[in-house]
């Protein structure tokens, strides 16, 4: 309990931390939001209008700090371009990435973990060759390239997937959930091909170890070891990997929401640094942050779940 | 035992060949990768030029020869960076654990949850623009994957039997993360490795935009990718051969990876 | 099912926020859907597809060219322009010049209604055009207003400060009800369509204004206009038919579309496209280097490379849909002869050539594409250029508005104003991105703003033109042609010499 709330408060101090860098950053970077916001065509007199009113002529410390007041509070003010609070704006698309996440990970574990496991079971027959040729070649294919070849041959050669005719799933939770098949599937697949490969091989490492050759002797059948000890073991890895996955799915798959024009988080975030909208990519790198904090979080307690050992050992 | 030597010697010659192929491609090429033709804009592939011609006229076979030793160079430096330095920090804060090690990991949370389009502007507003940036950053952003699979494997490894009788016949900490513990990784990194080798050669593709990396009009083979989605209908050959390049240049890697692994795992 | 749209892209062509329309000129060729004799049935939808999202539904905050042309579908002013860039009554029924040139009175339309059902009121318009004014600040086209009031109930009289002869095409700006606060979010106009519902980054909705002032129009029952992230997407929607109209396509694209689905309409975008050069940057500070880099550039090749052909060549600040003050003269002054180049380059010391950067703005891919084919064409003379990309946002701050940069390749548009074109020549123009600075242009920039009739008008605008191409202050190379692709279904696209899509004229065939 007390590991977990340590935890809890080195999350607030990191978000802090983050929300500092964050403010640093935008002065760091080149791109002034009003200008972007009116282009080419605006008076010199708009410019400085819209500056004002948006306090950017402030001095850093007096922007971070009238920021924080209010993000304490849960404002995380109105955002530059659409004029509505960030809070709704992210809201709705941090729904649908979520959706799409957990799309995802149906469409990976369901396939991934029991041909990992099969292929560690057949090393070296044809069956871990040909899985393992396939999974190879799939994640060789560069994931932008897969989505565009994906979108065109759904779309266009086959006609049964309309991109750009999604919809939220606060507004229709069952046409979008039919949209995101596609997108999710485009996520799925590489990583499907992944964790195939880090259950297999560390699978292997740890049949090849002295306890489980000992198990396996002392009259377990080679199944039981492979399932009651070395999956356990072999699970660390793979753990490892699927925090880091989960925290990048969950923070936007860019590529595919730009290719399939699905509405999510990691699109928000191209376009709010685009357009140089402070409030929405401040509360959005947040939003980012806590999810990968907490799901990486989650990994280390489920290090300790799979593996005793752990629980000992102070971190 | 046998037929998996073959493998490796196929995995072998195909790696030399490409590397090869890189390093003349550095130095010559059939037809100039810049020089543009009207007449030839969309060109088919043909026996003058094998894998048919860009939206410039420019010959695909001359760029993807050129472009290949570009991204596979930013790619294993990339990658070189982040393992060296990740593993490093990995398996020391992991080893010794303790308030470094805290603060190393919520750094590196930092660091993930950070957007890499803001990161690489942050990093450019810095270092400014240029070809071999991307390199340094790129390799900055790999490091905390790095770091957190090394530090989850030596978490791991290092209640170990052997790794404690080690420490019992006194052997050094720094002895024993260097030859004991970072050894028996390698299966783990070598994946990731391949991982990062895949997501580099894309992630140099998708920063030049911002002004890292290969600028228009040399050849990276990531870039010639992301400038032919146009023409996957008018001209499938530009974002095909590229494509296929780079995915066997992937394959034969992460392939040789793996026979490298179970040759030493068999042996 | 399908629905029809048109779209607007931007990240391949062009480059939205700020310099580009849609639009002008030339009708369409071959499957164009103009001119063909088919009767406008009433009623469908349409689905418009574009890269850019709408930067405010305000019209009066509106500067970029892509919401420009959305919300014209929305908002009128007293007078609009046609596709022929001539200025017709729209809230106003009727209008007057004094003898002075002074005093504009214009006669509200009878019976006009905003979308609300509220009548237009003489109020409505003095307060809109207050607002405008308001808005855009003292530097402004509009500051030359000095008073507007409300005569009578049918009546308004604008009262400027100074004799302008290029005051009308200001007059195009939005007539908004009073009564509507916050116009940002509750758009009401007197356009041929209603606002309906705008989700950001996703589409904005608009229904058929029954009431509309023009016998017949619109045809449409309703129009969405499709926000989608990038180019290659919204080409896709176009081809699986999910969008129906997409502006900004490029050659390779049009070329891909099946004439038997599709039909391509052929315009201008309205835009001085140029390999701009900061005239304070060392080498560029000398003349002949300028004109060494007119000459080494091969205008044709571009083009052909980009446009198969079908852009117009220019060679100064003015676009051929503009035809009144297009200066045809200069369009050749510097022809492509890298030989003549090369003569220059030593005339001016720089016999070995010189290292240049020429910075563009990543995400306008037909920019990327121009310095690309620059760059091997400035190698002929011995520059040696290198090109760098960059975000938009950076290239706002840092080219445009810091000016360090040495070149760049833009695109710059307009309005039906000729001086709107060539204002930011003038050497105190806080626009003023090339920095050129030249006594004899302010002076000719002065006299041509001033002057009284029309002839001597025309001849002072073409004379402007004459002192920027004899000055090679950048290097101009074409308006660039606007391809837009729709389904065979959709008819009567038209184009605009100002950044309008006009859906009001556009019908579905069933």
């Amino acid at each position: 309990m007390k590991y977990v709330l340590k935890r809890l408060a080195s999350l607030v101090i990191t978000l802090f931390f983050i929300s500092l860098v964050t403010f640093i950053a935008f002065d760091l970077i080149p791109g002034d939001s009003a200008l972007t916001s009116l282009g080419t065509n605006a008076t010199e007199e708009q410019i400085e209008k819209l500056r004002e009113e948006r306090g950017l002529n402030d001095p850093l410390s007096q922007r971070y700090l009238k920021w924080l007041s209010r993000a304490v509070r849960g404002d995380f003010g109105d955002s530059y371009q659409y004029k509505i609070p960030v809070t709704e704006l992210i809201g709705k698309r941090a729904v649908t990435t979520l959706l799409l996440a957990l799309m995802s990970f149906i469409f990976i574990y369901v396939p991934a973990i029991p041909l990992g496991m099969l292929a560690a079971k057949f090393t070296g027959k044809w069956q871990d060759r040909i899985s393992h040729v396939g999974s190879q070649v799939i994640m060789a294919i560069p994931p932008f390239f897969m989505g565009i070849l994906l979108t065109a041959l759904f779309g266009v050669v086959l006609n049964i997937f309309q991109p750009g005719n999604f919809v939220f799933p606060t507004d229709d939770l069952f046409k979008s959930l039919r949209y995101l098949v596609l997108p999710a599937i485009a996520i799925a697949l590489p990583k499907i091909a992944m964790v195939m490969k880090y259950l297999r091989n560390s699978v292997l490492e740890e049949t090849g170890k002295d306890y489980i050759k000992n198990a396996v002797a002392s009259g377990s059948t080679k199944k039981t070891a492979l399932w009651r000890h070395a999956f356990k073991n072999a699970m660390i890895p793979v753990i490892t990997f699927s925090t880091m996955m989960i925290g990048e799915i969950l923070s936007g798959s860019i590529v595919v929401e730009q290719v399939f024009s699905v509405q999510g988080i990691g699109r928000l975030m191209i376009t709010g640094i685009s357009m140089r909208d402070y409030p929405v990519i401040t509360a959005l790198v947040l939003y980012v942050a806590a999810i990968v904090i907490i799901i990486n979080m989650l990994g280390d307690f489920a290090y300790r779940l799979v593996d005793p050992r752990l629980r000992r050992q102070k971190l | 035992m046998k037929n998996m030597k073959k493998s490796l010697k196929i995995c072998l010659i195909i790696a030399a060949i490409l590397i090869l192929a890189a390093l003349i491609g550095h130095f010559w090429t059939p037809y100039s990768t810049t020089d543009m033709d009207v007449s030839l804009k969309n060109a088919p592939p043909s026996w003058q030029h094998l894998m048919g011609c860009d939206n410039f006229g420019r010959d695909i076979f001359s760029r993807v020869l050129n472009g290949m030793g570009t991204t596979v160079l930013v790619a294993l430096l990339t990658v070189g960076i982040g393992l060296i330095v990740g593993t490093v920090l990995g398996s020391l804060v992991g080893y010794y654990g303790g308030i470094v090690d805290t603060v190393l990991m919520r750094i590196c949370d930092v660091i993930l949850a950070f957007p890499t389009v803001l990161m690489v502007l942050v990093f450019i507003a810095i270092t400014g623009t240029g070809k071999y940036n991307i390199i340094y950053a790129l390799g900055f952003l790999f490091i905390p994957s790095f770091v957190r699979m090394s530090r989850g494997e030596i978490l791991k490894l290092k209640e170990m039997e052997y790794i404690k009788s080690a420490k019992v016949m006194g052997v050094s900490n720094i002895k024993i993360i260097f030859f004991h513990i970072i050894p028996n990784m390698r299966s783990a990194l070598l994946t990731s490795l391949v991982v990062g080798f895949n997501n580099a050669v894309l992630a140099e593709a998708s920063m030049s935009y911002l002004g890292l990396g290969v600028q228009p009009p040399d050849a990276s083979l990531g870039r010639m990718i992301s400038e032919a989605q146009n023409y996957l209908f008018r001209a499938p050959w530009y974002p095909i051969f590229p494509g296929i390049v780079i995915i066997i240049i992937i394959l034969t890697f992460s392939m040789l990876g793996e026979e490298l692994r179970d040759m030493e795992n068999a042996g | 099912m399908k629905k029809r749209l048109l779209s607007i892209l931007l990240v391949t062509c062009v480059f939205a926020a700020a310099l580009t329309g849609c639009g002008g000129g030339k009708q369409g060729n071959g499957s164009g859907t103009d001119l063909s004799d088919e009767q406008p049935t009433p009623g469908g939808s349409v689905k418009v597809g574009m890269t850019q999202d709408l930067v405010s539904l305000d019209p009066h905050q509106t500067a970029d060219a892509g919401t420009r042309s959305v919300v014209f579908n929305i908002y009128e002013g007293l007078v609009k322009p046609t596709s022929d860039g001539q200025l017709v009554p729209a809230v106003a029924e009727d209008y007057k010049i004094s003898e002075d040139g002074m005093t504009y009175t214009f006669t509200l339309r009878d019976g006009i209604k905003f979308h609300n059902g509220d009548p237009v009121t003489t109020n409505d318009i003095v307060y809109s055009l207050k607002r405008y004014a308001e808005i855009q600040g003292e530097g402004s086209a509009f500051s030359v207003v000095e008073d507007v009031k409300a005569v009578d109930d049918k009546t308004v009289e604008i009262h400027l400060n100074s004799k302008n002869t290029e005051f009308m095409p200001q007059l195009t700006v939005a007539i908004i009800p009073e009564s509507v606060a916050d116009i940002g979010k509750t758009p009401v106009g007197t356009g041929p369509f209603k606002f309906t519902a705008y989700t950001p980054g996703q589409k904005l909705e608009l229904s058929k204004n029954e009431d509309y002032w023009v016998e017949g129009q619109p045809y449409l029952d309703s129009v969405e206009f499709s926000i989608i992230s990038d180019m290659e997407t919204a080409f896709l929607q176009l081809q699986s038919k999910t969008i129906d109209i997409l502006n900004y396509l490029t050659i390779d694209q049009t070329e891909t579309l099946k004439s038997d689905e599709f039909n391509i309409v052929n315009g201008s975008m309205n835009l001085v496209h140029g390999l701009f050069l900061n005239n304070d940057y060392e080498p560029f500070t000398k003349l002949e280097v300028r004109q060494a880099v007119c000459y080494a550039i091969n205008r044709d090749e571009i083009n052909d490379f980009l446009f198969g052909g079908a852009s117009r060549l220019i060679g100064a600040p003015m676009v051929p849909t503009i035809a009144r003050f297009f200066n045809e003269d200069v369009v050749d002054a510097y022809p492509h002869d890298p030989h003549k180049a090369k003569e220059l380059l030593k005339e001016a010391g720089y016999e070995d050539g010189f290292d240049l950067t020429i910075s563009v703005a990543s995400s306008y891919s037909q920019h990327v594409a121009t310095a690309q084919i620059i760059v091997e064409q400035l190698k002929e003379i011995g520059i040696n250029a290198k090109i760098e990309q960059i975000e938009w946002s950076s290239w706002l701050q840092d080219v445009y508005q810091d000016r360090k940069y040495e070149a760049t390749v833009v695109g710059f548009d307009g309005t039906l104003a000729p001086s709107s074109w060539l204002a930011r020549y003038r050497s105190d123009s806080s626009k003023n991105i090339t920095n050129y600075k030249s006594e004899e242009f302010d002076a000719a920039f002065d006299a041509a703003v001033a002057a009284p009739d029309d002839e001597q008008k025309d001849e002072a605008y073409k004379e402007l033109q004459k002192i920027i191409s004899d000055d090679a202050v950048s290097a101009y190379i074409e308006d660039p042609a606007d391809f837009v692709g729709t389904t065979k279904r959709v008819g009567g696209y038209k184009f605009y010499p100002t950044s309008a899509w006009d859906l009001s004229t556009v019908y579905v065939k069933e």
